[in-house]
């Protein structure tokens, strides 16, 4: 384990066997988050609404960069792939069967993006260390190709627009036509939370979590135990890719816009930096980030067009003084006040 | 086929091997002897191409350019290399990757807010503007020009590494640094000079490239997209491998152009995918991280 892993693993919540009492502190954390960002379209603007729905759908993508980060150990460095993926097919799916329900059309989507990451796990899974980030990388990039020279079906660098149609369709008999912010807004996060939970039991609540866990910590070990490594792994990228296309399709939903903005490298690596804004050791912790990352560029964007500078040296400060991120230090301040958990 | 297509086809290939072995080498190079993984190596490539369209818009002239760019660039490369980088040599690959990302992302913004969001031409000098004809294809002399410095630079690195003194410490720092450092040798500076010379490779790659397609804000994307592919298809930490695997992207490259023009650009993902089939580890990898 190197300096900086030791680092990472004393910011971690949960990594040493946490008590009851700070697993209840982090069970009312995230009600807490989760409360406060559904009752959020109740006591703020439609401009805020507006920022929050693009902020929870990059939180998810974060939340599902983490999966493959805090859980196996793994820096993927091409993960919009998924994400801009599902989009577009959601895109084209809505363009194609606009009356289908939506929650339909989502679950196809974040189908395709698993059956991509399944895919493409075949390869990544394999690797380790920087080849995995290496590689990641050089797929994400060639998708990114792809989405710019197959203009006849993505639109090129035009992207594609206008997919929305006037009336949505939640359920069969149930539609809305029109909807408002805040509506689009609740139907994003009644896919968002409950996906983002079902991955969130998956690991921490079940035995595949400690095979995943087992895997990262030690894979000789884990494998002499009688688990069949690869496959551990391929199903956790299987499962990012899945969650990170749900995020996706609901971006293109959020956004009613898609382009090749979405499958691009300064994307991959935007998310990395919004889960560690917001702290990889907590599940929740990279949808703070996405929170604090929209916020900040609406407050920063209007002080200076070149935002992004100060975005990566906060970045760069983060990771070398506070590798836990927001999370990270709110949970270290906790324990200052309540003594050690 | 022509004749003169596959000569035009050959030039290239050999234009784009020179070019994405100068880029790639300093980063394997960096990464097998120091442990060393820069993802912002190519903001350096794009920093050096850059500050060369200011040089030699004051200079009006190309040579003053490449003679000035790389050594600033790499100057202040090893000033970083001195405040962060050198901090980061035993910290594993993943807070190499961060800091790096982080990295990259500062420069291209402040690439961006020097230099704006638009691409720039670089002339090349007036000696190697023109074209010459070749088996009935004409071509641009500007092309050798980037084979002769690439072979040229590639050849002295080789001779320093190889034939001198220096070169022999340096070898055995990267292999036993605490015994080469117990023989009285500063194995910092010699860590140093290494992470020197990778970045100077980049950043005259970086000029050396700019006449032929001009600076532009995503150049360091496209660069490490590429360099990390030649990287890891040839085994990370291998020079040969980066040779060889930078060879087989050239001539993907330089003859898909010609002949699948608007395919070309997936030719590199299928030669990586088809390498890693065969050979998990790159051609010339060993299994060691």
């Amino acid at each position: 384990m190197t300096v900086y892993e030791r680092v990472l693993q004393r910011q971690r919540p949960g990594a040493p066997p946490a008590s009851s009492h700070g697993k209840l502190a982090e069970a009312g954390a995230t009600v807490l988050l989760l409360g406060l960002l559904a009752a959020a379209p109740l006591f703020t603007s439609r401009a805020t609404v507006n920022d929050l729905g693009q902020a929870v759908c990059l939180g998810l993508f974060a939340i599902s960069f983490n999966i493959i980060f805090k859980y196996a150990g793994l820096l993927s460095f091409g993960h919009a792939a998924f994400f801009g993926f599902a989009a577009y097919a959601e895109a084209l799916l809505l363009q194609s069967f606009g009356n289908l329900p939506i929650p339909l059309l989502i679950f196809a989507a974040a189908v395709s993006a698993a059956i991509l990451g399944l895919v493409v796990g075949q390869v990544c899974a394999r690797r380790e260390g920087a080849y995995f980030s290496m590689t990641t990388l050089a797929i994400g990039a060639g998708l990114y190709s792809v989405a710019q020279k197959w203009s006849a079906v993505t639109g090129g660098t035009d992207g594609l627009d206008g997919f929305m149609p006037d009336s949505i369709t939640i359920l069969p008999g149930w539609q809305w036509d029109s909807p408002s912010i805040s509506q689009t807004y609740w139907l994003v996060l009644a896919i968002l939370i409950p996906s983002a939970l079902a991955a969130w039991a998956l690991l921490e609540l079940t035995a595949f979590g400690n095979a995943v866990r087992a895997v990262r910590q030690n894979e000789k070990r884990t494998k002499f135990l009688g688990y069949d490594t690869h496959h551990v792994k391929l199903a956790n990228f299987t499962l990012a890719a899945a969650l990170a296309g749900i995020a996706g399709a609901l971006w293109a939903i959020d956004n009613s816009f898609v382009s090749t903005d979405s499958v691009d490298l300064t994307f991959s690596t935007t998310v990395i930096i919004i889960a560690f804004i917001g702290g990889t050791g907590w599940f929740w912790g990279p949808l703070i980030g996405a929170v604090i990352y929209i916020a900040a560029s609406d407050w920063l964007s209007a002080l200076t067009p070149h935002w992004q500078i100060w975005l990566g040296l906060a970045f760069i400060l983060l990771v070398l003084f506070a590798p836990g991120g927001v999370a990270g230090l709110v949970r270290s301040g906790w324990i200052k006040w309540r003594g050690n958990v | 086929m022509s004749t003169s297509l596959l000569v035009a086809g050959g030039l290239d290939a050999a234009t784009y091997w020179s070019l994405a072995f100068m880029i790639a080498a300093g980063l394997t190079v960096v990464f097998g002897m120091l442990g060393f993984l820069n993802a912002a190596h190519t903001s350096f490539y794009m920093l050096a191409g850059y500050v060369a369209y200011t040089v030699a818009g004051i200079t009006g002239s190309f040579w003053a350019a490449l003679l000035v760019a790389p050594v600033v660039v790499a100057g202040a490369g090893l000033v970083l290399e001195r405040l962060l980088f050198r901090r980061l040599y035993t910290a594993g690959h993943t807070a190499q990757l961060l800091l790096t990302i982080g990295l990259a992302y500062v420069i291209a913004e402040a690439t961006k807010m020097v230099w704006g969001d638009s691409a720039f031409a670089i002339a090349p000098p007036p000696l190697l503007a023109g074209r010459f004809t070749l088996f009935g294809a004409t071509l641009p002399v500007y092309h050798l020009f980037i084979i002769a410095a690439a072979v040229g630079l590639l050849g002295v690195l080789f001779l320093l590494l190889r034939g001198t003194r220096l070169g022999m410490v340096i070898r055995a720092a990267a292999s036993h640094p605490e015994m080469v450092g117990a023989l009285g040798f500063n194995v910092r500076n010699v860590y140093s000079l290494v992470f020197l010379i990778g970045l100077y490779l980049a950043a005259f790659a970086g000029v050396v490239m700019a006449p032929m397609e001009g600076v532009y804000p995503g150049m360091a994307d496209d660069a490490l997209v590429q360099a990390f592919i030649v990287v890891v298809a040839g085994g990370l930490g291998s020079l040969p491998g980066a040779f060889i695997a930078a060879g087989i992207l050239g001539l993907v490259q330089g003859f898909g152009n010609i002949f699948f023009s608007g395919y070309a650009v997936f030719f590199p993902f299928i030669v990586l995918g088809a390498v890693l089939l065969f050979r998990p580890l790159g051609l010339f990898g060993v299994k060691s991280a």
